[in-house]
C-alpha cells in the first residue's frame, strides 16, 4: 500500500501534464474564476493550479463550492466551475447539481476519480460518480484518454451554456491527470451529435400565437426564469406594454419584469398576490415565457386557468405539455421568441376592462401582513422592506429556503433581471448564503445581500471563513424565528399544531460566532432596532452579520392551501 | 399496450444508464430491451419494448430522452 502510494505521488517536476492541459482547455474558455475542495485524487490537478495563474476560491465544504458557482452563474450569466476530489468531495456535490439541473444553471463540474486501473474495485475515496450524478445533471462523463481533454472540457461548457442551461460533470481519473499528453495542433471542436439546440423560432407557431394574442380580451403573460436566462427583459417590457398585457412573475422570474411597472401584478402561485392568481384564473389567454408550470406556481391543475387558452414559450420541448395542456407551443428562446412577436405587429385590443378588474383585485386585497404586535417585536415583512429600501434597486439578493424567502419575493421589489439568487425548484435549504460569495465574486462592486433563515444558514455556514478571508462585503441578514419557520407553519395549519421538531431549543449566537471569524455581528429584536442596523451594515466595506429576531409565529400569506386551485386563497 | 420505441445513440455506457434510471423514474415497464452496435460510425440503436396505456407517459419519456446528449434520435414506432 504504501510502495503505490510513493510511486502515485511522486514528485513531479513535469508542466506538461495532463492537468496542466485541462487547466488551459479552463481557462480558454474565459473563466475568471473556479470555487473548489483539494484532495488525493485531485492533487495533480491542484499541482497544476499552483503553477498556473487561475483564480481559485477555497471553499469550506464542497457544497458550498457548487452553491457559491451556482450564484456566481445565476448573477454573471456565465458558467461557474467547481473542483472537488474523488468519492465523499464528488458526493458532497450531489444536492447542489441537482439544485443546478433543477433551476436550470450552467456549473461545469470536474471530479477527481480514483486511476484507471483501480477503478470498480472499491478503491480509496472511489465512488461511482457518473452512476450516481446521472439524474442530476445535464450531461456527465469520464475521460478516459489524455487527448480528448480539450475536446471534452470545450464540449463540457458549451453544453453546460447552451440550449436550456444546466450542470455538467467531468469525471477525471488521476492517472489522466498525471499522463503526458501529445502537442495539439488544433483547437478543439464540438462533435455532439445527440445535442439538439433548438434553431429558428417557428413562423408558424408565432403566427398561432399572434392571431390568439390578438383575439385576446384579458390576456395574461407568466414570466419565468426563462425570461432571465434569455437576456428577454427588454424585449418582455417593450411586449407587455405595447399589448397592455399584465405580467404574473414567478420566484425565479422576478426581476425580469420592473416590479413598480403598472402591469406588474406580483408573484404568482401559493404564496402569490391575489391578483396575480386571480388573474390567472380568469384570464382567456395565458402565455407562459420560460417558466415550466411548477406545482408551486399551478396549484390544483383541474383548476388552472380553466378558461384560458395556453400558450408555451419555452427553449426545452420537453417542458411543453408536461403538466399543462398547452393550446399555442412556441420552442425556442424567449427573446428570439418574443423578437418575432414584437415584428409581428399586433393590432393592440382594448384592454383597459381587463387591466381595471385587476386593478379593483389589488385594491380590494393588497399584499398585507399583521402588524399589530407593537414595537418590541419585528414583523419578517416589514424587516424586508426596510433591507429593500436601503439595498437600493441595484443590490443583488440570495435568498435561502423557507418563510423568509417567501416574504423576500413577496415583499422585496425586484426592479431589474438577474438580481436574484434563490433555490426555486428543489428548495434546498442551505443555498443562500454560499450563493451570495458567488454573485459577490461575480459582481465585486455591487451590494450583495443574503437573506437567510436561522435553520439554512446553520447548513452552510462554514462560508464565513471565505467572506473574511477574501473580505467579500457580503450582508448577512438572518430572519431568526428560531424555528424551521416554513415546518412550523405548515404544522399549524395542517397538522393541528403538533409542532414536531421545528421549534430550535437551542441555536448558537450567531452575532460570537460572526466575530470569531472576525466579522462584524449585530442582533436587532424591536421595531427602532432596523432602521439603523441597515443603514450601518450597507455604509459597512466588509462583510457584516444581523441577526434579526422577528417574531416567531409569523405566517406567510396569503396562501393557496395544498391540493386547492389558485381561485382558493386563505389569508388574502 | 405495449410500444415499439427505437432510438439511434452514440456508443458509450453512460448512455445506457441514464436510459435505464429515466424508466425507473417514469415507472415504465420494460417488457424487452436491446442494444446493439450499427457498423461503422460509433452509434448505436437501442429497441425499446415498454407496456403502458398512458400516451402521456410516453410521450414524456421520449422528449426526456431526446434530451440526452448522446441520444441522436428517438421515435415510437408502434
Ligand atoms: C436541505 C433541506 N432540508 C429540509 C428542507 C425542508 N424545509 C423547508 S423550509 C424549512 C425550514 C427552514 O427554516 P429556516 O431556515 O429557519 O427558515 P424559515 O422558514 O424559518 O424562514 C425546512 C426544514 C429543505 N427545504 N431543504
Ligand atoms: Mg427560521
Amino acid at each position: 500500500m504504501t510502495l503505490i502510494t510513493k510511486a502515485e505521488d511522486e514528485p513531479m517536476s513535469a508542466c506538461n501534464t495532463g492537468a496542466d492541459l485541462l487547466v488551459q482547455s479552463i481557462l480558454r474558455e474565459g473563466t475568471d474564476v473556479v470555487f473548489g475542495y483539494p484532495g488525493g485524487a485531485v492533487l495533480p490537478l491542484y499541482d497544476a493550479l499552483y503553477r498556473q495563474k487561475v483564480r481559485h476560491i477555497l471553499t469550506r465544504h464542497e457544497q458550498g463550492a457548487i452553491h457559491a458557482a451556482e450564484g456566481y452563474a445565476r448573477i454573471s450569466g456565465k458558467p461557474g466551475i467547481v473542483i472537488a476530489t474523488s468519492g465523499p468531495g464528488a458526493t458532497n456535490l450531489v444536492t447542489g447539481l441537482m439544485d443546478a439541473y433543477t433551476d436550470s444553471l450552467p456549473v461545469v463540474v470536474f471530479t477527481g476519480q480514483v486511476t484507471r486501473a483501480v477503478i470498480n474495485t472499491d478503491a480509496f475515496q472511489e465512488a461511482d460518480v457518473i452512476g450516481i450524478t446521472a439524474s442530476a445533471t445535464k450531461h456527465n462523463f469520464q475521460v478516459r484518454d489524455v487527448q480528448d481533454l480539450p475536446q471534452m472540457v470545450h464540449e463540457a461548457f458549451y453544453i453546460a451554456a447552451t440550449g436550456r442551461p444546466g450542470p455538467v460533470l467531468v469525471d477525471l481519473p488521476k492517472d489522466i491527470c498525471k499522463a503526458q499528453p501529445d502537442p495539439q495542433a488544433e483547437e478543439p471542436a464540438i462533435h455532439l451529435r445527440g445535442y439538439h439546440i433548438p434553431g429558428e423560432v417557428s413562423e408558424a407557431q408565432i403566427r398561432n400565437l399572434a392571431g390568439a394574442i390578438e383575439k385576446s380580451v384579458r390576456p395574461v403573460l407568466l414570466a419565468g426564469a426563462g425570461v432571465q436566462h434569455a437576456m428577454a427583459s427588454e424585449r418582455l417590457r417593450a411586449f407587455a406594454q405595447s399589448q397592455q398585457i399584465p405580467v404574473v412573475s414567478t420566484l425565479l422570474g422576478l426581476g425580469s419584469f420592473p416590479a413598480s411597472h403598472p402591469l406588474f401584478l406580483g408573484m404568482g402561485g401559493m404564496h402569490g398576490t391575489y391578483t396575480a392568481n386571480m388573474a390567472i384564473s380568469e384570464c382567456d389567454l395565458l402565455i407562459n415565457v420560460g417558466s415550466r408550470f411548477d406545482d408551486r406556481l399551478t396549484g390544483n391543475l383541474t383548476r388552472f386557468a380553466p378558461g384560458a387558452k395556453i400558450a408555451h414559450i419555452d427553449i426545452d420541448p420537453s417542458e411543453i405539455g408536461k403538466n399543462v395542456p398547452v393550446d399555442y407551443p412556441v420552442v425556442g428562446d424567449a427573446n428570439a421568441a418574443l423578437g418575432k412577436l414584437e415584428k409581428a405587429m399586433i393590432p393592440c385590443k382594448d384592454r383597459r376592462d381587463w387591466l381595471a378588474r385587476l386593478s379593483a383585485y389589488t385594491r380590494k386585497h393588497p399584499q398585507h401582513y399583521d402588524d399589530t404586535a407593537g414595537d418590541e417585536t419585528i414583523p419578517p415583512q416589514l424587516l424586508i422592506e426596510r433591507i429593500c429600501h436601503y439595498a437600493g434597486p441595484d443590490a443583488i439578493v440570495t435568498t435561502d429556503v423557507g418563510q423568509h424567502q417567501m416574504w423576500a419575493a413577496q415583499y422585496y421589489r425586484f426592479e431589474r433581471p438577474n438580481h436574484l439568487a434563490s433555490s426555486g425548484g428543489l428548495g434546498t435549504m442551505g443555498f443562500g448564503f454560499p450563493a451570495a460569495i458567488g454573485a459577490q465574486v461575480a459582481e465585486p462592486g455591487k451590494q450583495v445581500i443574503a437573506i437567510v433563515g436561522d435553520g439554512g444558514f446553520q447548513m452552510t455556514l462554514e462560508e464565513l471563513a471565505v467572506v473574511r478571508e477574501l473580505n467579500l462585503p457580503v450582508k448577512i441578514i438572518i430572519l431568526n424565528n428560531h424555528a424551521l419557520g416554513m415546518v412550523r407553519q405548515w404544522q399549524e395549519a395542517f397538522y393541528g399544531q403538533r409542532y414536531s421538531h421545528s421549534r430550535s431549543s437551542f441555536q448558537p449566537d450567531f452575532v460570537r460566532l460572526a466575530e470569531s471569524y472576525g466579522i462584524d455581528g449585530r442582533r436587532i429584536g424591536k421595531k427602532a432596532d432596523i432602521d439603523p442596523a441597515l443603514d450601518a451594515a450597507m455604509q459597512t466595506p466588509g462583510p457584516v452579520l444581523i441577526d434579526c429576531h422577528v417574531r416567531q409565529m409569523a405566517n406567510v400569506y396569503p396562501m393557496v392551501p395544498p391540493g386547492k386551485g389558485l381561485q382558493e386563497m386563505t389569508g388574502v | 399496450m405495449k410500444r415499439n420505441i427505437i432510438a439511434i445513440v452514440t456508443t458509450n455506457s453512460g448512455v445506457l444508464g441514464r436510459i435505464g434510471n429515466l424508466l425507473s423514474r417514469a415507472q415504465l415497464d420494460v417488457d424487452g430491451l436491446t442494444m446493439q452496435k450499427l457498423p461503422g460510425k460509433g452509434m448505436s440503436d437501442i429497441s425499446m419494448l415498454i407496456d403502458t396505456d398512458d400516451a402521456h407517459k410516453v410521450d414524456h419519456f421520449i422528449k426526456q430522452m431526446d434530451r440526452f446528449v448522446d441520444v441522436i434520435s428517438v421515435a415510437d414506432m408502434t
